[in-house]
C-alpha cells in the first residue's frame, strides 16, 4: 500500500505538489489579501471623504456670514451678523457633491490668514459660542448625494451628539447604531474608525463638540465583487496547480524512465548474459556517466567472469590429463591377470599422475590463497640466506639435470614473509633449471639497491619467444606444452611468483633471447608498506 | 588391425598402447603432432587415436593436414568438453569424440565401432559360411564349437573376414597385422595361413600366387 509512495517518482510528485501548492496559497493570499484591503480601502476613502466633508460643512461660517464678512471687509466696517436661517435653501453644486464649506477657510491651514482678515469674525467662529448656538448654525444636506452608493441605494450618515443623541440623520438604513466603545478607541486612536456591518460599509469620525459622525453606503455590489476575485483567485491557482503537477509529473517520468529502462537492463543481465548493456543514448548527462560507469564495471565484470571460467576451464583439463592417466593404467592393471612387474609399472603411472594432481592442487590453492590479498606476516629476512637454502634444495635436480649453479651474493636484508619468498625463488630456480640445457649454467645473483633488492636468476636455456613474454604470467599458460609435459610443472609456477612479487609490492622483469636463455629479475622493496594491499 | 596412438603424455601413451596390443590390435605410437602426421601418412591404419593438445602440431591441425590426402578413421582424444570444441573436432573430420578421462573399455569398444563402421559391418558378428566371428569378444567358432586361435591368426582371420570375398594382398597383411617394431619374415604370413587352414579347413582361405589371398563368402 505504502510501496508507492517510496518510488521516487512519487516522492518527487508528492514534493512537486507541496512547493507549488505552498507557493500558490502564500502568493495567492497576499495578492488576495492587499487586493481586498485597496478595494476597501478605496470605498474607506470615499466614505471617509465624505465625512470629512461634512466634518468641514459643520465647522464652516454659513456663506451669509461670509459675505457679509466680504462686504465688512470692502466697507471697513464691522461685521453683521446674521443669524442663521433654518429655512435658507440648501444650496448644491451642480454636479451633485455635497455642500462644502469653501475649503480656504478651513480652519487649521487657513487660521492665521482669517485671524489677521477677520479678527472678530474668526474669534466668533472659533470658540464663544455655545453648542446650541453652533447647533444652529450649522446647516447639513438631508442626504449625500447618491452617486457615493453607484447601485447599492444612497450613502447615508448620522451624527451623534456627545451624549449619544442624534443630533442629525439622513434616512439610516436600520439597525445604524451609535459606534462601540472599542470603534470610540480606535477614531481617537487613528482619527477615523471603519467598520462592515452586514452589507453596509461605515466611517467614523470626530465632529466639532464631541461629535461623532457616521457616513455608510451599502456595500453589496462591492462584496460581490470580492467574493467574485476571490473565487477567479482560487481558480486560478487551482488550474495553476493542475497545470503545474501535469508538468512535473511528465518531467518526472521523462527523468524516470531511463533509470526504469537501466533496472530493466539491469535485471536481465546475469552471469549467463554478460553481454548486455545498458543503452545509454537519450539520458541525461547524469544517467548517461551512471549508465557508462555501470557499463564499464560490466566490462569489468565480463572480463572477470571470462578470466574464471578460463581459469577453471584450464584447471580442469589439468586434473583430467593425470586422472585419464590414472584411470587408463589402473583398468590396464586390472583387465587380466599380470606379473608383480607389471602390477609396479601401472601402480608408478598412478603414482605420478597421483603426485602431479597434488602440485597442481597445491598450486591452485596457493595462488587462491594469493588471490584473497591475505593480511602478509612480514618479517625482517636475510635474503641472502633465504636464496641458499633454496639453493640447497634444489641441487639435487640441478645434477640430475647437469646443470651448473653460479651464486654471486652480497648479503642484504629484506622485510618479507619467509614462505611465501622461499617459495617465489623455488619456483624461478626450479625454472630455470628445467629449461637449461645439459650442462647449461644457472646464475643466481643478489644485489642491494638505493631503497630495494633484486635477484636475478639467469640461465642460458632455450629462452623465451618473443611472442610468449606478454602471456608468461598468465596461469596455465605454458611456452611449449610439450617441454614442460617432459619437465613437468603446473603452469601455475611463475603466476604464483607474480603474484608474491606483487603482495610484497615488488616488481618482476623478464628478458629473454630464445635459444639463448632468459633473466628473471625481482625488485623487492627494502621495507614494506605497513597499509594492506588493496 | 593396426592403430596409431599420438598422445604426448607418455604414461597415458604406454597405457593405450598396451591396452590395444592386449586387444589384438598391432599399435604404433607417436608422442608429438608431427611425428603423428608423418607415420599416418606413410602407414594405412585402420583407426588413429588423436591427442587433441600436442606439441608441434596438434591434432585438429594435423587431422586438417591428413584429410587433404587420406580418409583414415580417427578417434579424438581431449581433456576439452565444451560442446563448440567437439564440434569442431568432429567438423574437421574426426570420426568419434572421447573426452579424458575415459574408460579403456569405452575407447576400445569406440575402435572397434569405428572399425566396424570403415568396414561396412552393422555388428560385431561376421558369419562366413559355418565360420562365426565375434569382433568384440574376438572369439570364433565353427558350427557353433569354439576354435583356438592365436592372437596373430585371430588378427589375420579377422582382416580377411571383414574383407571377406575381396583380394587381400600380403603387403595389406603386412601393414594392418604388424606394427614398426615388427621385424617380421614375409613367410609368417604364410605360417599363420597354413595354421588357420589346419584349424578351419582347407578350403576356406584361397592362395592367389603373387597376389593374396581371398576369405570365401
Amino acid at each position: 500500500m505504502f510501496r508507492i509512495f517510496r518510488s521516487l517518482r512519487w516522492r518527487l510528485q508528492a514534493w512537486h505538489a507541496i512547493i507549488l501548492l505552498s507557493v500558490i496559497i502564500v502568493f495567492g493570499s497576499l495578492l488576495h489579501w492587499e487586493m481586498l484591503r485597496a478595494h476597501w480601502d478605496r470605498i474607506d476613502d470615499e466614505l471617509l471623504g465624505a465625512a470629512r466633508i461634512l466634518e468641514g460643512s459643520m465647522n464652516a461660517v454659513p456663506a451669509t456670514i461670509l459675505e457679509a464678512m466680504a462686504k465688512d471687509v470692502t466697507n471697513r466696517s464691522g461685521p453683521r451678523r446674521r443669524p442663521p436661517n433654518p429655512n435658507r435653501p440648501k444650496r448644491e453644486l451642480p454636479d451633485g457633491a455635497m455642500q462644502p464649506g469653501p475649503p480656504q477657510l478651513e480652519r487649521p491651514r487657513e487660521r492665521p490668514m482669517l485671524d489677521w482678515m477677520f479678527p472678530r469674525i474668526a474669534g466668533e467662529v472659533n470658540s464663544d459660542r455655545s453648542q446650541e448656538e453652533w447647533e444652529a448654525t450649522i446647516e447639513l444636506p438631508p442626504q449625500l448625494p447618491g452617486h457615493l452608493g453607484r447601485h447599492d441605494g444612497p450613502a447615508y450618515f448620522a451624527i451623534w451628539r456627545k451624549d449619544g443623541s442624534i443630533l442629525t440623520e439622513s434616512k439610516l438604513p436600520p439597525g445604524t447604531q451609535i459606534p462601540t466603545d472599542s470603534l470610540r478607541n480606535a477614531i481617537d486612536r487613528d482619527r477615523y474608525a471603519r467598520q462592515q456591518r452586514g452589507p453596509f460599509r461605515e466611517v467614523f469620525i470626530r465632529g466639532p463638540y464631541a461629535t461623532t459622525i457616521c457616513v455608510g453606503r451599502p456595500v453589496a455590489v462591492e462584496q460581490g465583487n470580492t467574493a467574485r476575485m476571490t473565487w477567479t483567485l482560487i481558480l486560478s491557482g487551482l488550474s495553476v496547480l493542475s497545470v503545474g503537477l501535469i508538468g512535473g509529473w511528465w518531467f518526472t517520468k521523462r527523468a524516470i524512465e531511463p533509470i526504469e529502462r537501466m533496472s530493466k537492463t539491469a535485471q536481465r543481465i546475469s552471469a549467463n548474459s554478460l553481454t548486455e548493456r545498458i543503452d545509454v543514448g537519450g539520458c541525461d548527462s547524469e544517467l548517461e556517466g551512471l549508465g557508462a560507469s555501470l557499463n564499464t564495471m560490466l566490462d569489468r565484470l565480463a572480463q572477470a567472469f571470462e578470466q574464471q571460467k578460463q581459469f577453471t576451464a584450464d584447471a580442469s583439463h589439468e586434473f583430467r590429463t593425470p586422472l585419464s592417466v590414472m584411470l587408463a593404467s589402473s583398468e590396464l592393471a586390472l583387465s587380466k591377470q599380470r606379473t608383480a612387474d607389471e602390477y609396479r609399472e601401472q601402480l608408478t603411472k598412478c603414482q605420478r599422475a597421483a603426485t602431479r594432481m597434488r602440485e597442481l592442487g597445491d598450486s591452485m590453492l596457493t595462488l587462491a590463497r594469493l588471490d584473497a590479498n591475505p593480511q602478509l606476516d612480514f618479517q625482517l629476512l636475510e635474503l641472502s640466506a633465504l636464496i641458499l637454502e633454496s639453493i640447497e634444495l634444489i641441487r639435487p635436480l640441478a645434477q640430475e639435470r647437469g646443470v651448473q649453479l653460479e651464486v654471486k651474493m652480497v648479503t642484504c636484508s629484506v622485510e618479507g614473509n619467509r614462505s611465501m619468498l622461499r617459495q617465489a625463488i623455488d619456483n624461478l630456480l626450479s625454472n630455470a633449471i628445467k629449461y637449461s640445457e645439459l650442462s647449461g649454467l644457472v646464475s643466481v645473483r643478489c644485489n642491494v639497491l638505493e631503497n630495494s633488492v633484486e635477484l636475478e636468476v639467469e640461465d642460458n636455456g632455450i629462452g623465451i619467444p618473443e611472442s610468449a613474454l606478454p602471456k608468461l604470467f598468465d596461469r596455465f599458460y605454458r611456452v611449449d606444452e610439450s617441454r614442460s609435459r617432459v619437465a613437468g610443472g603446473t603452469g601455475l609456477g611463475l603466476s604464483i611468483v607474480k603474484k608474491i612479487v606483487n603482495c610484497h609490492h615488488g616488481d618482476i622483469v623478464v628478458t629473454s633471447r630464445e635459444g639463448h636463455g632468459t633473466s628473471m629479475r625481482v625488485i623487492l622493496p627494502k621495507k614494506q608498506k605497513s597499509e594492506p594491499l588493496t | 588391425m593396426r592403430i596409431l596412438v599420438v598422445e604426448d603424455e607418455i604414461d597415458l601413451q604406454e597405457s593405450l598402447a598396451q591396452a590395444l596390443r592386449e586387444d589384438g590390435y598391432a599399435v604404433d605410437t607417436a608422442d608429438n603432432g608431427e611425428d603423428g602426421l608423418y607415420k599416418a601418412k606413410v602407414w594405412e591404419y585402420d583407426v588413429i587415436v588423436l591427442d587433441w593438445m600436442l606439441p608441434k602440431v596438434n591434432g585438429l591441425e594435423l587431422l586438417r593436414q591428413l584429410r587433404k590426402v587420406k580418409k583414415t578413421p580417427v578417434l579424438l582424444l581431449t581433456a576439452r568438453d565444451a560442446v563448440s570444441d567437439r564440434v569442431a573436432g568432429l567438423d574437421e573430420g574426426a570420426d568419434d569424440y572421447l573426452i579424458k578421462p575415459f574408460n579403456l573399455s569405452e575407447l576400445l569398444a569406440r575402435v572397434r565401432s569405428i572399425i566396424r563402421r570403415s568396414t561396412g559391418h552393422a555388428s560385431n558378428r561376421i558369419l562366413i559360411g559355418s565360420i562365426e566371428i565375434d569382433l568384440a569378444s574376438k572369439t570364433v567358432r565353427e558350427s557353433g564349437n569354439p576354435i583356438e586361435l592365436t592372437a596373430r591368426e585371430y588378427a589375420m582371420l579377422e582382416l580377411l573376414a571383414v574383407h571377406a570375398g575381396r583380394l587381400v594382398s600380403r603387403t595389406m597383411i603386412y601393414s594392418h597385422i604388424f606394427d614398426e617394431k615388427d621385424d617380421t619374415l614375409s613367410n609368417l604370413v604364410d605360417v599363420h595361413i597354413s595354421h588357420l587352414r589346419k584349424k578351419l579347413g582347407k578350403d576356406v582361405i584361397e592362395t592367389r600366387r603373387g597376389q593374396g589371398y581371398i576369405l570365401h563368402v
